[in-house]
Parts: structure tokens; sequence; C-alpha cells
């Protein structure tokens, strides 16, 4: 059965955005150097392995917020796979490309494993991450750790219930050190343990 | 030279102790579960690590191979002081801008008000060894002051959802960090960082 994963890209302080982000402002103030590890994607090592990864998951769950602030991804995240939304409201204009609404968590992620087929599912978002885990259906975390204090911003979980989470760490790709600094980051897999 | 680090046990998810941090509770709710990794039980003679094996003792050797301690009050407090002993006896600099509660008076313990005199002030005590600094609020001073060198930072695999962060409230200039290593022991993954930038 198709695996549930989370890809996100967080810095070593917990933060997946700068502060005050917006839709005008999507990753916040000083954001952006998040993502520095991307312009290695294309490239042979570490990153180039996971982004291949990527784009090889079948199905997108992505939460309301990160949809609307990457501009709904124009309804093709990446070969126009199935995008599945999980949203409290559903708009009512009627959804681009390969988007669809979903309201329910438990019927979202048996949607999405159904149409990656063989493949994985990819999701986006602190939000639809932190519903999956609620309902115990995200099977792992990938997390690219970035080498960088942003020392506020929006955090990657702070809203979970009390009960810790228990992971088991599966791999860990760490970028070369031959590779332009400002590009290190370390790719952190797990799984979540079910109780 | 001497160099300051940092060492912290942290969640996955950025949390380094749970919510509700008090005397009596000073990991916080379920904190206790970032340190099993060199404290199984918590009744165990814990800051040797004497039961540990591997890349675990090696990391733990080397904190406890530091000639030096710069705490924060707050959490020099919460572990009353280590009876005036982290390890070994050397020697402990407590930031704090009051005055020293006589209970937590030792030899070794010196009052520090200014967050740079602390750490110049334990090199010179550390010599050639190396200052571990202990608590998020003394590391967020010493790193905006430009005195931290290293972080240490044992991530364990476990999503606390709340707790305290390492930091927040941080200027909005980040920091930049550069990976020195990274190795894995049974349940903790330990990455170290140097400090390219700070302030």
């Amino acid at each position: 059965m198709a695996l549930i994963r989370l890809y996100m890209t967080i810095s070593l302080d917990g933060y997946i955005t700068g502060p005050r982000d917006s839709l005008d402002t999507p990753m916040g103030i000083g954001g952006f150097r998040l993502f520095n590890w991307l312009d290695r994607r294309n490239d042979p090592g570490p990153s180039g392995q996971v982004y291949t990864e990527v784009l090889a998951t079948r199905a997108v769950i992505s939460g309301r917020r990160t949809y609307e602030h990457a501009d709904r991804w124009q309804g093709d995240h990446h070969d126009g796979v199935p995008i599945f939304v999980l949203t409290h409201n559903v708009p009512d204009d009627p959804p681009p490309g390969g988007v669809r609404y979903v309201t329910d968590v438990h019927k979202c992620a048996a949607q999405a494993r159904a149409a990656a087929g063989d493949g994985d599912v990819m999701v986006h978002g602190a939000g639809a991450a932190q519903a999956l885990l609620r309902a115990g259906q995200l099977d792992e975390l990938e997390l690219h750790v970035v080498p960088v204090l942003l020392g506020q911003g929006r955090r990657l979980f702070d809203n979970l219930p009390a009960e810790h989470i228990e992971l088991d760490a599966v791999r860990r790709l760490t970028t070369p050190q031959v590779e332009d600094v400002a590009q290190h980051v370390t790719h952190m897999r797990y799984r979540v343990r079910r109780p | 030279m001497s160099k300051t680090v940092l060492y912290m046990s942290m969640s996955v998810d950025g949390f380094i102790a749970g919510p509700n941090v008090a005397p009596g509770n000073g990991l916080g709710d379920n904190g206790q579960r970032l340190h099993e990794w060199f404290l199984p039980d918590a009744d165990a003679e814990h800051r040797t690590g004497s039961h540990l094996a591997g890349v675990n003792r090696e990391v733990m050797d080397e904190a406890m191979a530091t000639g030096a301690v710069v705490v924060g009050r707050r959490t020099f407090e919460l572990a009353d002081g280590w009876g005036g002993d982290h390890h070994d006896g050397v020697p402990i600099f407590v930031l704090s801008r009051r005055q020293p509660d006589p209970r937590l008076q030792w030899p070794g313990v010196t009052y520090v008000s200014d967050v740079t005199a602390a750490v110049n002030m334990a090199k010179d005590a550390a010599g050639d060894k190396d200052v571990l600094v202990h608590g998020a609020r003394t590391a967020r001073l010493a790193l905006a002051a430009g005195v931290l060198d290293e972080l240490q930072i044992h991530l364990i695999p476990v999503l606390l959802g709340q707790g305290e962060p390492l930091f927040e409230d941080m200027p909005p200039d980040h920091i930049e960090l550069e990976l020195l290593r990274a190795v894995d022991g049974p349940g903790v993954a330990h990455l170290r960082y140097h400090v390219r930038t700070a302030g």
C-alpha cells in the first residue's frame, strides 16, 4: 500500500517559515533562506536524490493554507498527479487541474493512497501533516533540516496533543562538505511509530 | 583554543522541554523523554553516563571533558545547582542579574551578570578545554553577543508537539550554521554545528 510521507524543509530550530507569513509573503520574513538546498535539486548528491524521490510520488496531500500560498500550483504539482486538498471550507470555484477538495482526513488519506497505486503519497504543509498525524494516517516524515537558526516564525508542529509521538529514524543523508555551504542540508527520514 | 559549545537534546519538532516547566518539573511534561538517550532511568547516575557505549559514550565524554560551565540562572536553579558540581568540579559561571540564592552558592560557582564576561571568565578557567553552555536562554544571549562558537544538538526521534522551543523571539536576522559532524547513536542523532554568523 502507498505510504503517506511528509516532505518539509525546516530550520534546525524547528521553523518552517520566517515570521509574519501571509499570502503576499508566503515564507515569512527571510524564510526563503530555507529553500537554498533546492538549488541542487537537479544535481547528483543527496539533495538531487531526495528531490527525485519527491517527483516519484504519485499523489499529493496538501493543507489549504499551503495550497493557497503556493498559488494552487496552477493545478499541477508535478506530472499531473492528483492533488488532494484538505480543507474545512470547499471553495465555490471549480478546482484547477488535478485538484480535489476533501473535508474528511480519513477519506483524504484513503483516496490519496488509492490514487498513488504502487507509488507513495507526499504531504505538503504543517496543517495537513498535523491532521494526518492525529488521524494515525501519516506514515513517514522526510525533513530537510537546514543549518540555520530562524529564531522565529511558524513551527512545524505546535498544536499537537500533549502525548508525544515516537519516531524511528530510518535514513540520514548529509550534504558533502565540498558543496557550497549555503546549500547544505541534512535530510532526515523518520517512520511514525504506531501505538 | 577554547570554544563555547551548547549541548542540547531536542525533539525533531524543535522542542527542548515539554510544556509546564516549573521547579520539580524541570524538563516539563514528558520532557524526560529527551534525556532518555543518556538517562534511561530518572534515578540513575546521570551526568557521567557510565552505562553508555559507542557513539553516545563518545559524545557524552566530550561534554564531560569540558573545562568550565556557563549556565543560565533558571536552568541552574531547576537543576538545584547540581549540588555545586556539574562534572569533575569544573568552575560554573551562572548568568544572573539578581543576587545569588544563598542556598545555591558553592566555592566553584560564580554569578556573573553579563554573558560576554561570563564566557570570557569561563574560557580563562577552562584553559585549552572547551566551555559547556547550558540553557536555551543563555545560548540565545551568547548567540546575540557573538560568543557562542558551536551547537551540539542531540536530535531525538520524537514529536513533542508542545513545549519550550530551542529558540524563539530571536532577532529576525537569522544565524547561519555549518554542520561539522553528524553521527547516529541508539535513539539519537548527534549533530554538531559551527556558528558562522551571529548577532
